[in-house]
């Protein structure tokens, strides 16, 4: 069946990843280095369309997990993998530094606890300050004591998942978009058989679920899921870009009892602007990223408690993610690692289940993980020998100083057109955007990858042009409306 | 000329924005005999606002004449390019500095340092978008706000969707309203959060009298559903002003729809500012920052683009005695809002309506047959209890010498009211109905 698949043209992998999540991302960058046929599939029309572009973009030190856990281990080699990465890559990491609250002595022996779990797990760069230290390190934060982190900092995690996802890409990997999972069957050569949504196959001898929030799902195609994912939607906002002289750490409270996340903190970006957030509240859909007026207003009067002179700045934009959790409201707060498992019943299957904080920071180290604990065994990995960062980051003409941005006028005159006035992105940014090699074509997409839309006027005025740059770029109108599927910004041309 | 040339210039003057605002400024202190002087604006041509503003209502303050707004800026860039003031296009500022510097960039020039001995900001305003509404829900595609739908048809050329709700009875969404029926959408409803219609009135009665739509007031969409693209709203009633308004438990309902257009207001754009947008404007309209004076909707929001352009002139006066080295009067005292409002703004909320309300004019007479002010007048109320006939305009693509062209379409004469949207049609296919129309050039390709 399989060997008749492959002759009527499924594409034969020897790996298929499942999503294109920041996990996903990593594990496939990863595989690039190694000779292996590698398929990323990602139902969205780009990567990064989860979790991966709604979380607080914060890089964890590690002493919020206990030891001996996967998490912690996972943390505290991902830290440093994904910083060293990033680096490669050319993806923003800005070293922000933590402060975990203590609004009075009731809430000190958590600081205690924390400390030693950091040092337990080995994370360098904790101590205990008290509010003078605070004081004198962030004028505007409130509270008696502080755990204070060296190690944290704050990135771009959709940058970083698509900086991979990309070199990977032009290292030989391939990416499937709009590829949305419906069935794996299973061929007489013993290789799995994806079947997507509109009708394409491919083949692989691995298959490697890094699914999200929908991995349960995607696991139950197969077999009984081994644990339920529970969809936790952590709502966010994110203030106007003049807030970002208040606040230059991240700053967190103890976090609530309820145990459904870190607790509402104020988090610097390192695209400007202070971000609030996250809620944390279990929901029945995994999709729904809607946000409410009630967490919204609830989010305000909660950040503003660790940070009052934050108060009188306009939020700009409000959005929220979908954490993947393996316990639901109903059940028993406990500590749940990741579940990182191959499957009893079909081997050659991983599942990663429960991906949640830390994933983002432990990414980089999963994917090592997931390669030497059950690739490696099952697949020959040779060095892939003209491996190499490939990928040229888009210049961020506004961060430069003046004398680049002249050489980079100088090389195309389009790093003088700017779109997105806002976020004073060029044209020339804007049309490397559209042109990725992942053959993402949307406005969301340029969004991601050069930050244009994402300002004070949310895309008032720079939707017309931008799309207008997609239409010149070759596409037609339906680009611009399929680029998301079925999210159509535009019902066509008006008649000439 | 050095290569220097070209990253450094002096300027006795710079203003930035070439709109109602810029432009005045410039033809003024031309006038006054400064040479030394630029204008950059941002878009590929000039006008700002202006050029998507294609209904009339433009100029009767200014040019004592009833123009659209391409036909408003046709006149200044006239005035502009007479005295051959240099205008920089697809030029933006990215930094304002002490002195004042300000650093330009330019696909054509690349970056640029301007030291200027005064610098006029024209830079218009933001719209509010559904953050500063507080409106919660999903974020799908298809949530526009009236001055970007404008944009998008009006320059563009793109459809924007099919069956459209209106929030805000602000004049864009008015204009908004209007001009999507025109152009063959569905407006399900208009919902307005105060008690009254907030526009002027003349474009109440054009843009939701003539339509026959009532808007739904102290009404809010609060919520927006759809996970692609909009699949309906959520309205309320509201009790409460701004930050305090707050939905009427139990009066939530849903409309389902396609397309949301916001039109919540207007916010000056003084992010060049830096730190000191928030300082006040004093008197001369002069900014904190040494040398900068601001101007137009930039300062305030003007309801008319007449007010915008004389502010812009008062603001020019004053940057030209600078220039000059003749002190400021010195002042404390903030600028006066409204200063340059025109008698022709008259909002809809000040008027009970009981007769037929005038539109030849933005003044808004209500006339009756005691009560008939103008020879215009009385001609309008005949023919408007006869067959109401209304000025039509549109947007369309023409070719002309090979290039393809979008122009502002105006009919030089009232259409009768019940076959504007054929004669839009029309307009669009290159109809013998053009024969009666004027064209101007918006600036797009």
């Amino acid at each position: 069946m399989s060997a008749a698949g492959n002759k009527a043209g499924d594409p034969a992998y020897s790996i298929a990843i499942v999503g294109g999540g920041i996990v996903g991302a990593a594990l496939l960058h990863e595989l690039s280095r190694y000779r292996v046929r590698t398929v990323l599939l990602d139902k969205h029309h780009d990567v990064a369309e989860g979790i991966t572009k709604a979380n607080s973009g914060v890089l964890h030190a590690g002493f919020m997990v206990p030891r001996g856990s996967l998490k912690a281990r996972l943390n505290v080699e991902g830290i440093r993998q994904y910083k060293a990465l990033a680096r490669d890559l050319g993806v923003p990491v800005q070293s922000c530094r933590k402060l975990v609250i203590a609004k009075d002595d009731t809430e000190l022996p958590y600081l205690r606890r924390l400390l030693d779990q950091g040092t337990e797990n080995r994370v360098p760069g904790l101590s205990l300050i008290n509010h003078r230290q605070i004081r004198a390190l962030q004028p505007a934060v409130t509270g008696k004591y502080a755990l204070l982190s060296e190690e944290t900092a704050v990135t771009l995690p959709y940058q970083m998942a698509i900086a991979m996802a990309e070199n990977a890409v032009l290292n030989g990997a391939e990416v499937m978009l709009n590829a949305e999972l419906t069935a794996i069957g299973r061929g007489a050569s013993g290789a799995y058989l994806l079947h997507t949504a509109d009708g394409r196959r491919v083949s692989a001898k691995l298959v490697i679920n890094a699914a999200g929030v929908k991995a349960d799902e995607v696991m139950g195609l197969l077999e009984t899921p081994a644990e339920t994912v529970y969809p936790w939607r952590g709502e966010y906002q994110l203030l106007e870009e003049a807030s970002t002289e208040v606040v230059t750490m991240a700053v967190y409270p103890v976090p609530p009892q309820s145990g459904g996340g870190l607790g509402v903190h104020v988090t610097p970006t390192v695209n400007g602007g202070i971000l609030l957030g996250p809620s944390a509240e279990s929901i029945a859909d995994p999709e729904d990223t809607a946000n409410t007026a009630e967490v919204l207003e609830a989010l305000r009067r909660e950040a503003f408690e660790l940070v009052p002179a934050l108060a009188p700045f306009q939020t700009i934009k409000t959005y929220s993610g979908v954490r993947p959790k393996l316990f639901g409201s109903g059940s028993p707060v406990r500590f749940k690692d990741f579940y990182i498992r191959e499957s009893g019943s079909r081997p050659g299957v991983v599942n990663l289940l429960g991906i949640e904080s830390p994933g983002l920071t432990a990414a980089p180290a999963i994917a090592r993980h997931v390669i030497e604990e059950f690739i490696a065994p099952q697949c020959e990995l040779l060095p892939n020998k003209t491996w190499q960062v490939r990928r040229d980051p888009i210049p961020r003409l506004r961060h430069l100083p003046q004398e680049q941005q002249r050489r980079l006028w100088a090389q195309d005159p389009a790093y003088g057109d700017i779109l997105c006035h806002c976020e004073q992105v060029s044209r020339a940014e804007v049309v490397q955007a559209v042109n990725n090699p992942l053959g993402a074509v949307s406005i969301h997409a340029i969004r991601k990858r050069t930050h244009a839309t994402l300002g004070r006027c949310q895309s008032s005025f720079c939707l017309g042009p931008l799309s207008r740059e997609i239409l010149r770029q070759g596409y037609d109108i339906g680009a611009v409306a399929r680029g998301l599927p079925v999210h159509p910004i535009f019902e066509g041309m008006e008649t000439e | 000329m050095s290569p220097n040339h070209h990253h450094q210039r002096q300027l006795e003057l710079l203003i930035v924005g070439a709109g109602a605002a810029g432009l005045a400024a410039a033809i003024r202190a031309w006038d006054h005999g400064i040479r030394s002087l630029l204008v950059v604006d941002r878009d590929p041509y000039p006008g700002g606002i202006l050029r998507q503003c294609i209904h009339t209502g433009f100029g009767l303050e200014y040019y004592k004449e009833d123009l659209t707004g391409p036909e408003y800026l046709a006149r200044l860039r006239a005035e502009a390019d007479k005295r051959r003031i240099e205008v920089m296009l697809e030029t933006t500022v990215t930094g304002l500095q002490e002195g004042p510097r300000a650093t330009l960039i330019s696909h054509r020039h690349g970056v640029v340092r301007v030291d200027a001995q005064a610098v006029v900001l024209a830079t218009g305003s933001y719209e509010r978008t559904r953050e500063n509404l507080r409106i919660a829900g999903s974020r799908p595609a298809g949530v526009f706000t009236a001055g970007q739908a404008q944009q998008l048809i009006n320059l563009f050329g793109y459809r924007i969707g099919k069956r459209v709700v209106v929030q805000g009875t602000g004049d864009i969404g008015l204009i908004m309203t209007r001009r999507l029926q025109l152009e063959g959408y569905e407006v399900l409803a208009v919902f307005e959060r105060l008690r009254f219609v907030v526009g002027l009135l003349r474009n109440k009665v054009q843009c939701l009298d003539d339509f026959e739509i009532e808007p739904q007031f102290e009404h809010q969409i609060v919520e927006i559903h759809g996970a692609s693209r909009v699949a309906g709203v959520t309205v309320a009633q509201i009790k409460g002003c701004e930050d305090e308004a707050r939905p009427v438990a139990g009066t939530e309902r849903l409309v389902a729809c396609d397309t949301v257009v916001l039109s919540a207001g207007l916010l000056p754009n003084r992010e060049l500012l830096g730190l000191a947008q928030d300082e006040p404007i004093d008197a001369n309209l002069h900014s904190s920052l040494d040398g900068v004076f601001v101007a137009g909707n930039a300062l305030e929001i003007h309801d008319l683009a007449d007010g915008a352009s004389a502010q812009g002139e008062y603001a020019a006066d004053r940057a030209v005695d600078r220039v000059r080295g003749i002190p400021l009067q010195r002042t404390v005292e903030s600028h006066r809002p409204g200063q340059f409002r025109s008698r022709w703004s008259v909002p809809a909320r000040d008027v009970v309506t009981t007769g037929v309300v005038c539109i030849v004019c933005p003044r808004g007479c209500i006339l009756t047959d005691e009560d008939i002010r103008c020879r215009r007048g009385a001609e309008f109320l005949q023919q408007e209890r006869r067959d109401k006939h209304r000025v039509t305009t549109t947007t369309t693509w023409i070719h002309m010498n090979g290039t393809r062209v979008r122009v502002a379409a105006r009919s030089k004469l009232p259409q009768p009211f019940a076959v504007q949207k054929q004669i839009v049609r029309q307009i669009k296919h290159g109809g013998r109905a053009a024969q009666q129309f004027e064209f101007t050039d918006v600036g797009e390709r």
